[in-house]
């Protein structure tokens, strides 16, 4: 066997070594039997959900965020904010020096 | 009926509100999910919990899903993107109080006989385990993928939404990080006869 056949056996048995731990750490591991039928509860329900709101969309639950506005107002606003800010402060800055 | 088309008529027949169609998806791709969840977060409650949240996206997004595209890799997306928040979440104390329950469990743990073989082959692979799990997240997902999945670099690449160079990368460097960890934590005595096996240097 040449050093690379070696090298190549090696790393084979390597990838063998962890593909064997992680099924070992996984053996005989299954989901709860009732895990199904829980699920499909639980689908039941998004159904429902959906199907309510679908009917009485005034139901939706209002966003925890403050009503949408235009980044770009927002943007300026801010923009326009800092620069009052700015000016007011070399406005003083300037009284301080006269 | 290949197993694409199986998994695309499940999801027209999930669109039209067949449960049925989910039950069967779920029978079909459980173990795989539970299995990927389990490696990762290495907690059965938070398995039983990723499992069940991913099978109802599949639900919630069933009339997005593409039916030409097998749905494996998008279920697996799912599960490690469920992973990852439970494990970003869970806090770093907890952890090192479980693996402090561990280790006393194992100090405390009455010794078996065992042929030496076997002792072995057992150590080697809670040793590999226990270097899985030390892992970052981005490395460990992509062992668990590649080696417990059986997923190619493309699938992996995909799931993770990153080129295929980071995948390949990232399963070299836990591959020289868990051969740097298993030399590490062999015994003296023990290390000849594994490098034989393993080439740990």
């Amino acid at each position: 066997m040449t050093s690379s056949e070696a090298c190549v056996t090696r790393e084979c048995e390597f990838d063998r070594a962890v593909s064997a731990a992680l099924r070992e750490s996984v053996r005989d591991a299954e989901p709860a039997p009732q895990a199904r039928a829980a699920l499909l509860r639980a689908a039941t329900g998004q159904i429902a959900q959906a199907n309510l709101l679908e009917a009485h969309p005034e139901r939706r639950r209002p966003s925890a965020r403050p009503p949408a506005r235009s980044h770009h107002g927002a943007q300026s606003e801010l923009e326009a904010r800092i620069g009052t800010d700015v000016l007011q402060v070399q406005m003083f800055g300037r009284r301080l020096v006269v | 009926m290949s197993a694409v088309h199986e998994d695309a008529s499940c999801i027209a027949r999930i669109r039209e509100g067949d449960l049925d169609a989910l039950g069967e998806l779920y029978d079909r791709y459980r173990l795989q999910v539970f299995h990927a969840a389990l490696a990762i977060t290495r907690d059965r409650q938070a398995a039983e919990d990723i499992l069940q949240e991913c099978f109802l996206r599949l639900h919630a997004h069933a009339r997005h899903l593409d039916g030409d595209l097998p749905l494996a890799p998008w279920l697996y997306r799912v599960t490690v993107n469920l992973a990852y928040t439970w494990i970003s979440r869970r806090a770093r104390w907890w952890t090192s109080l479980e693996e402090l329950v561990e280790r006393f469990d194992r100090l405390i743990a009455p010794p078996r006989s065992v042929p030496e073989h076997e002792v072995e082959v057992r150590d080697l692979r809670a040793s590999l385990q226990r270097a899985i799990e030390s892992l970052p997240f981005n490395q460990r997902v992509v062992v668990i993928l590649h080696y417990l999945g059986g997923l190619d670099l493309k699938e992996i690449a995909y799931i993770l939404d990153c080129p295929v160079g980071t995948v390949k990368s990232r399963l070299h460097y836990s591959r020289e990080a868990l051969r740097a960890q298993l030399a590490g934590s062999v015994e003296p005595e023990a290390a000849p006869a594994l490098e034989v096996a393993y080439d740990f240097k």
